[in-house]
């Protein structure tokens, strides 16, 4: 899986770009706006954190393993994007992604993901995420890793036009929902790209667990493509694509504990200020040694 | 219990509290007036003070632009004053949506309003989102009582 995407990410990294539609008006919002921030909310919410501390790995180890990231639920308020209607942003309270390493020599590892597009809660989500750390060497009893990482693809979900959100919340919004979206689910794209740096301070405990510290920069860019559905199936070229483009901090901590020969489990808090604090988790498995 | 079986008991706890803590950190806010000024107008000019709220909030995108014409009503800037003034309702039959002279009359500040009686059931506008401030809707209401001038 890590060398298939290892290979895409040049190909998925190019291809948003290519597939803006020319007759859409574009909007541009920063992070001072309420749509600004609702997009680096969920920016965030993906973003391909380490979830674990660096460790010392043999040549050509492989590591394959899960991660699991919590999405805290949103307000209507929070979901507002400027004066508009609350959006259905609350669809999917986990966000999963498969993850494997590769250790090279020199104490580089590479890691990958891509999480296929398979509907999982009300959101299809087809991200595929690379990084790459290497050991810089100790302050103290401290080990100092860099990792730069990128993140790329798109998420689709009902969010302008969700039925069933819609029948929950409000009549207006049922009337909305009937009136401006056709009476049918919207097919929205969120598709954010991300460009991130981070050092990590890795404890050196010598232990079955293992504490790190990392703080971090990202520059971003996250598109949505507001998908509403007209009768004959196409997409309403009358709502706009908005843009928002960032540069910001974020600060992750967490603990490793190692379980076993092969085993690793590891629980992460993801601090991006203004944004979200929310908590991952993963499991993996050293399949090769 | 040894201390190995107590390992995944303690990251449960761990995880569950670290859940309870996560959370979003940024309020909601509002832009009601779409980036115009919030004030209402004393003595205001259709196209400079009364027609941006319109571009702002109703010709957009699904609602009264030139694709969607819900209600049969285009708000944009070429066609709202014409769509408006004397002319009637779609929604309420014998309702004229600008009287000039006559706000209180006029169906297009009953749907913007806040008493609900006034529509008879049908959604304020605009729909299911942040209503116009009262300074807005004071604008509307002194362009109508003072001839809803094309100026």
């Amino acid at each position: 899986m890590l060398a298939a995407t290892l290979a895409l990410a040049p190909v998925a990294l190019a291809a948003p770009a290519g597939l803006q539609s020319q007759s859409r008006q574009i909007e541009r919002y920063d992070r001072s706006t309420p749509a600004g921030r609702l997009m680096g909310f969920y920016s965030d919410a993906i973003a391909f954190s380490p979830v674990g501390a660096p460790r010392r790995y043999r040549a050509w180890a492989v590591e394959a393993g899960v991660e699991a990231s919590y999405v805290p639920r949103l307000t209507a308020m929070q979901r507002r994007a400027g004066f508009d209607k609350p959006e259905a942003t609350n669809l999917a309270p986990v966000f999963p992604r498969p993850r494997a390493m590769l250790a090279l020599p020199g104490g580089v590892t590479l890691e990958g993901s891509w999480v296929p597009p398979v509907r999982v809660f009300d959101v299809t989500a087809n991200l595929l995420s690379a990084a790459v750390a290497w050991r810089a060497g100790h302050l103290g009893p401290v080990e100092l890793t860099p990792r730069l990482s990128a993140l790329t693809g798109r998420v689709r979900g009902a969010i302008t036009c969700n039925g069933a959100t819609a029948r929950r919340e409000s009549n207006d919004l049922l009337v909305y929902y009937e009136a401006v979206c056709y009476g049918r689910d919207s097919d929205d794209h969120f598709s954010p790209r991300q460009l991130a740096g981070e050092l990590m301070a890795t404890g050196n405990s010598g232990g079955a667990f293992v504490p790190y510290g990392g703080l971090g920069v990202r520059r971003e860019r996250a598109r949505f493509d507001i998908g509403v559905i007209r009768p004959d199936g196409t997409r309403d070229p009358e709502h706009p694509m908005l843009l928002s483009s960032a540069t910001r901090l974020y600060l992750t901590g967490g603990l490793t504990w190692l379980v076993g020969v092969r085993g690793v489990a590891s629980g992460e808090v993801y601090y991006a200020p203004g944004s979200l604090i929310t908590v991952r988790l993963a499991a993996g498995l050293r399949v090769k040694r | 219990m040894s201390e190995r079986t107590l390992y995944p008991l303690g990251w449960v706890v761990a995880a569950g509290l670290a859940a309870l803590a996560a959370c979003s950190d940024f309020t909601g806010s509002e832009d009601p007036t779409g980036g115009l000024p919030d004030v209402a107008v004393a003595e205001p000019a259709f196209a400079r003070d009364v027609q941006p709220i319109f571009v702002k909030r109703c010709a957009i995108g699904g609602c009264h632009s030139l694709g969607r014409q819900q209600a049969g009503l285009v708000l944009t800037v070429d066609s709202a004053y014409a769509a408006l003034v004397d002319r009637p309702s779609t929604l309420r039959p014998g309702a004229v949506r600008v009287r000039p002279f006559h706000a209180d009359s006029s169906w297009l500040i009953d749907m913007v309003g806040p008493d609900a009686t006034r529509r008879g059931g049908i959604s304020r506008m605009p729909l299911a989102s942040t209503p116009l401030t009262p300074n807005q809707i004071a604008t509307l209401v002194n362009w109508i009582d003072q001839g809803a001038k094309r100026d």
